[in-house]
């Protein structure tokens, strides 16, 4: 442990990336902190009528009226009842600030910028333009999100895309 | 010296003044015999350059002038203004205004027209018909250098060689004298490399404007204004609201200004005789007495009016009037000033006509006085004892003063024999009230200039407040503005947050939450009316417009425009200009018949369009209307079922005046020739969407022979609409007022089936009827209704009845955006932030409308 936390120090004279890591189905996902305006609990939702399947709808946020995705429904996994530990992400993606609605939020993450590698090659399914990089701390995977392209675009994304084997990310 | 941040102060300033060109050029087409035009344009161009020249744009400055010059040897009747030559004006204007997009870079293009333009000037003067001009243009070159005096420099210690002043001058010095003013010479000597000269003369003349009234200076202002000067200028003032040692203080403040000196001004033959002594030391407390303003018997006090206050003065002694000169001094320490001088003006107007004040009205509401100000009054029966106490009556007034009033020989036209004497007829003519007017050309043409007119006059007025003596506006980014008005809407939203929080907690605080409220709201009305600009923004282009496309199109058009003072929310300005430009366009194209076929069926050869706007409650109303031939309903039926735009079954179901709304139509044209002008009709559709975007109607009304008309109808403001909050599945929503026909309970039995759905019977017309949610496509939870609660909306011929879960209440919304990410919603105009912090989406009826789910009752059109 001392070994690490001094290990940390060191890059921290180096280049850092800071992330907010959240959880969605048991996997561990990132994004860029500087993208990230802030996190919420959950409130009130106002449905949106009309609208892609994965806008949830709009909330209030200091007067300003921010649009809310749920990110279970943009990967296509099967909703689970929100409980405490959900959080609305607000992050701002072109210029527009969007909520994005997550299981939980676990931890604001600082990151050696050597021990994050880009994204493999397409292997296996995964959608190298959906992942910006894949950042490793101690035996963990943790997959940082290209949101430009995630909120944009109006395909259908799975959650398989986004997934890598520990083998994938090894080998770059 | 970094000139960007004056570059907007241009840009701005130079797109009123091509304003001002375009209009008196109308005006000059129409009376090439009324010179004034010609004054003021070549006033205004003469700005324009010197402006353009201090910020060193060469190829503005160069046409401008050219300009400039041509226009003074048209004043000064060189040259006579043909058509040809007005023509060329507008095209210099023009240019000008092509040259405003990248005023330090203009485009070759532009650079060859204005050569081109100067070729044309040119050609001008040397056709056998205009004589005598190359002269002219020698004499003005050799004036140049001449005009700027050489500069005081060191020797101002006696600068008061140099302050040679004319009468009206003259009497002004006498006035700020007897005001209790301190007269005296402010001797301004800038920093060697500065680089905007005429920019520091300008914001020096700012400064001392605030603290006194400006004399003279020299070299005269327009000399300063064009930096015909070396380092130093001398300024001769009247000191009335601060003392020389402030006012140096905020002159050694400007940027550049090296070194200010005050000299004593022996200005003895003007103050008021007796009081002299008390003048020369009148600082604060001594100034407002009476002694030093009193002196009823003296003849030469005059007051300086301009042509409008004479006109009225004379009319007002015509009927027999007396003059009555009113000395108010307020109490020491007063608060608002403003308002107790409006308040002895109310109680005055009662009582007679005002004629002018001193100092002018505009000074007194801006609190530019003492404690003490004139007003001169014409009254046929003053009952003085009553009005003066009626104005002791005033809180604050601390005495009133009333002195007879000489004014015969202001009225006559002979020259009063009394000393010293009055202004000659030259220069009393404009009774200009700033120095800045006085150019030295102007004055060469003031001979010819004969009569003034009042509008010169009004001119006068403006021209102060442009200069700075009276800053009536300020301009404002907008953004900085939308900013506020966003702030204030937050806090509005966030009061009812509190006022719900705070309830009955305690009386006190309840009281305390009271008064937030009334603040807010009236805070929240103020922000509002910043948003609101007169619709003349939009009106102003059209008159050149409507005269370019009538000589376009061989048409004679009369364009009359009322109301333009009317005031909308600026945000719908920009977006109304779309359509108003198709409907004049279409107007003069498709409407007004050519002079001879007007002249066949007994019309005037002129062709008449109407512009004119007007508040109704909550909405402008804006009426393009014209005189020309009018729309025929079935010729529009015909072209609509041979274009395939409807069917011939549908055609016979139309009623007279659904029938002209056949021309907002997709791709319906009345007129067989793509013009070139209107297009082919695309402009009609564009119009209704463009109008009803910004929550507006557009109706359409004609008489075959007679002329067509066309009704705007728009909301104030986009930015807080009135809505009915209603509830479905548990979601509040608002729906417009404006889109509201009527609220009913039905009973379920009252509600039928029929093929395409449910239907109502409702006043002996059959209306669709859909949950709200329904067309939300959102599912209809609630069961077991005893009666449905149906809001009828509609959307120009289309009406549904909604039935929402609840009826909720009436309230003011403010208009959010659902921001960038999302896509247009069909059907939701934005949304609100309600008072327990909660998102409510604001129906937008249009659009839930033309949804094709919508299916309207048998009896109506099938859209």
């Amino acid at each position: 442990m001392a070994r690490s936390e001094k290990k940390d120090e060191e890059k921290e004279v180096v280049e850092e990336v800071q992330l907010v890591a959240f959880i969605l189905e048991n996997e561990e996902f990132a994004v860029d902190i500087q993208q990230v305006r802030e996190v919420l609990k959950l409130s009130k939702i106002t449905p949106l009528p009309k609208s892609l399947d994965f806008v949830e709808g709009v909330i209030n946020l200091r007067g300003e009226v921010i649009p809310v995705i749920d990110l279970r429904k943009r990967f296509g996994i099967t909703e689970v009842k929100r409980d405490d530990e959900s959080r609305i992400i607000i992050v701002e993606v072109s210029g527009n600030e969007v909520g994005l609605i997550v299981d939980s939020v676990t931890e604001v993450i600082r990151l050696p910028e050597d021990s994050i590698h880009e994204a493999p090659g397409s292997v296996a399914g995964a959608r190298t333009d959906l992942i910006r990089a894949v950042g490793k701390k101690e035996d963990r995977l943790i997959i940082i999100l290209e949101l430009e392209k995630i909120l944009t675009s109006e395909e259908q994304i799975a959650l398989e895309e986004l997934t890598l084997s520990e083998d994938e990310a090894g080998t770059s | 010296m970094d000139s960007s941040e004056y570059k907007e102060l241009f840009l701005a300033e130079a797109q009123e003044y091509l304003q001002t060109l375009n209009s008196c050029l109308l005006n000059l087409e129409k009376n090439p015999e009324d010179a004034n035009n010609l004054t003021e344009m070549f006033r205004v161009m003469h700005s324009l350059k010197g402006m353009a020249g201090t910020m060193g744009y060469d190829q503005i400055t160069e046409v401008s002038h050219s300009l400039e010059n041509f226009l003074e040897e048209l004043k000064s009747g060189e040259l006579s203004p043909s058509a040809e030559k007005v023509d060329m004006l507008f095209d210099g204007v023009d240019l000008l205004q092509r040259l405003l997009v990248s005023p330090d870079d203009p485009s070759e293009e532009d650079k060859k027209s204005a050569s081109e333009l100067l070729e044309r000037i040119k050609n001008f003067r040397d056709t056998p018909a205009d004589k005598g001009t190359g002269e002219t243009k020698e004499k003005k070159e050799e004036s140049v250098p001449v005009a700027p005096p050489s500069p005081p420099g060191d020797k101002t210690a006696s600068g008061q060689e140099y302050l040679d002043l004319n009468e009206e001058e003259k009497q002004k010095l006498k006035y700020g004298l007897r005001m209790g003013g301190t007269s005296c010479i402010v001797n301004i000597t800038l920093r060697e490399d500065s680089l905007m000269k005429s920019v520091r003369a300008y914001m020096v003349m700012q400064v001392l404007e605030k603290n006194g009234d400006i004399i003279t200076t020299s070299p005269p202002m327009n000399d300063l204004e064009q930096e015909n000067f070396d380092r130093s200028f001398i300024v001769g003032i009247v000191l009335l609201y601060s003392d020389q040692e402030t006012v140096k203080n905020s002159l050694l403040n400007i940027a550049e200004v090296e070194k200010v000196e005050f000299l004593p001004w022996n200005t003895e033959e003007f103050a008021p005789a007796e009081t002299r002594k008390e003048v020369e030391q009148a600082e604060k407390e001594a100034a407002p007495s009476a002694e030093v303003v009193g002196d009823p018997g003296d003849s030469t006090f005059e007051l300086p009016l301009n042509e409008t206050e004479k006109e009225n003065l004379r009319s007002a002694l015509n009927k027999g009037g007396e003059g009555y000169l009113f000395q108010i001094t307020l109490k020491e320490g007063v608060m608002m000033k403003s308002v107790r001088a409006y308040m002895v003006l109310r109680e005055l107007e009662d009582n007679g006509e005002i004629i002018t004040t001193y100092p002018s009205m505009s000074d007194l509401d801006e609190e530019n006085f003492e404690l003490s100000f004139l007003v001169a009054v014409v009254s046929e029966s003053m009952a003085k004892e009553e009005v003066r106490n009626a104005l002791l009556n005033i809180t604050e007034i601390e005495k009133v003063d009333i002195f007879p009033w000489e004014i015969k020989e202001k009225t006559g036209p002979a020259p009063p024999p009394s000393e010293p004497a009055p202004p000659d007829t030259e220069d009393g003519a404009g009774v200009q009230e700033k120095p800045a007017e006085k150019e030295g050309k102007a004055a060469e043409a003031a001979g010819k200039k004969g009569n003034a007119d009042k509008a010169a006059a009004d001119k006068g007025v403006q021209d102060a407040s442009k200069s700075g003596v009276v800053e009536k506006t300020v301009r404002v980014e907008t953004v900085k503005l939308d900013e506020l008005i966003n702030l204030v809407g937050e806090m509005v939203i966030n009061r009812t947050q509190v006022l719900e929080l705070g309830k009955g907690q305690s009386e006190e605080l309840d009281r305390c939450l009271e008064q937030l409220d009334r603040i807010a709201t009236d805070l929240q009305n103020a922000s509002m009316k910043l948003r609101m600009v007169p619709i003349k923004q939009v009106f102003d282009r059209f008159p050149r417009m409507v005269r370019d496309i009538g000589k376009e199109k061989g048409k004679e058009v009369q364009l009359h425009i009322s109301g333009e003072d009317t005031e909308l929310d600026r945000s719908l300005i920009n977006q109304l200009s779309d359509p108003l430009v198709h409907l004049i366009r279409n107007a003069i194209d498709h409407g007004l018949e050519n002079a001879e076929e007007r002249e066949k069926q007994g019309k005037n050869r002129k062709g008449n369009i109407y512009l004119m706007a007007h508040h109704e409650g909550s909405h402008v109303v804006i009426t393009v209307e014209d005189d020309g031939k009018g729309m025929d309903p079935e010729k529009l039926k015909e072209s609509a079922v041979r274009k395939g735009v409807i069917t011939p079954e549908e055609a016979e179901k139309f009623r007279a005046e659904e029938t002209y709304n056949l021309i907002f139509y997709n791709g319906f044209s009345t007129t067989e020739t793509v013009s070139e002008v209107s297009g082919r009709g695309v402009g009609m559709d564009a119009v209704k969407n463009n109008i009803e975007a910004m929550q507006g109607s557009v109706e359409v009304s004609s008489e075959t022979g007679e002329g067509s008309r066309f009704v705007l109808r728009l909301p104030l403001t986009l930015a807080i609409i009135k809505a009915l909050m209603v509830k479905a599945d548990n979601h509040v929503y608002a729906i417009p007022i404006e889109t509201i026909r009527e609220n009913v309970y039905m009973e379920p039995e009252q509600i039928k089936t029929i093929q395409k759905g449910w239907v109502a019977n409702l006043r002996d017309e059959v209306i669709p009827i859909h949950f709200l949610n329904e067309m939300l496509e959102f599912p209809v939870t609630k069961e077991g209704w005893e009666e449905y609660p149906v809001v009828v909306v509609a959307s120009g011929e289309k009406v549904v009845g909604l039935i929402v879960d609840e009826m909720v209440g009436q309230q003011e919304v403010v208009i959010k955006n659902l921001g960038g990410y999302l896509r247009e919603l069909k059907g939701i105009a934005g949304a609100t932030v309600l008072g327990d912090g909660s998102v409510s989406l604001i129906i937008d009826v249009v659009g839930l409308l033309e949804d094709g789910r919508v299916e309207i009752g048998q009896d109506s059109i099938n859209y």
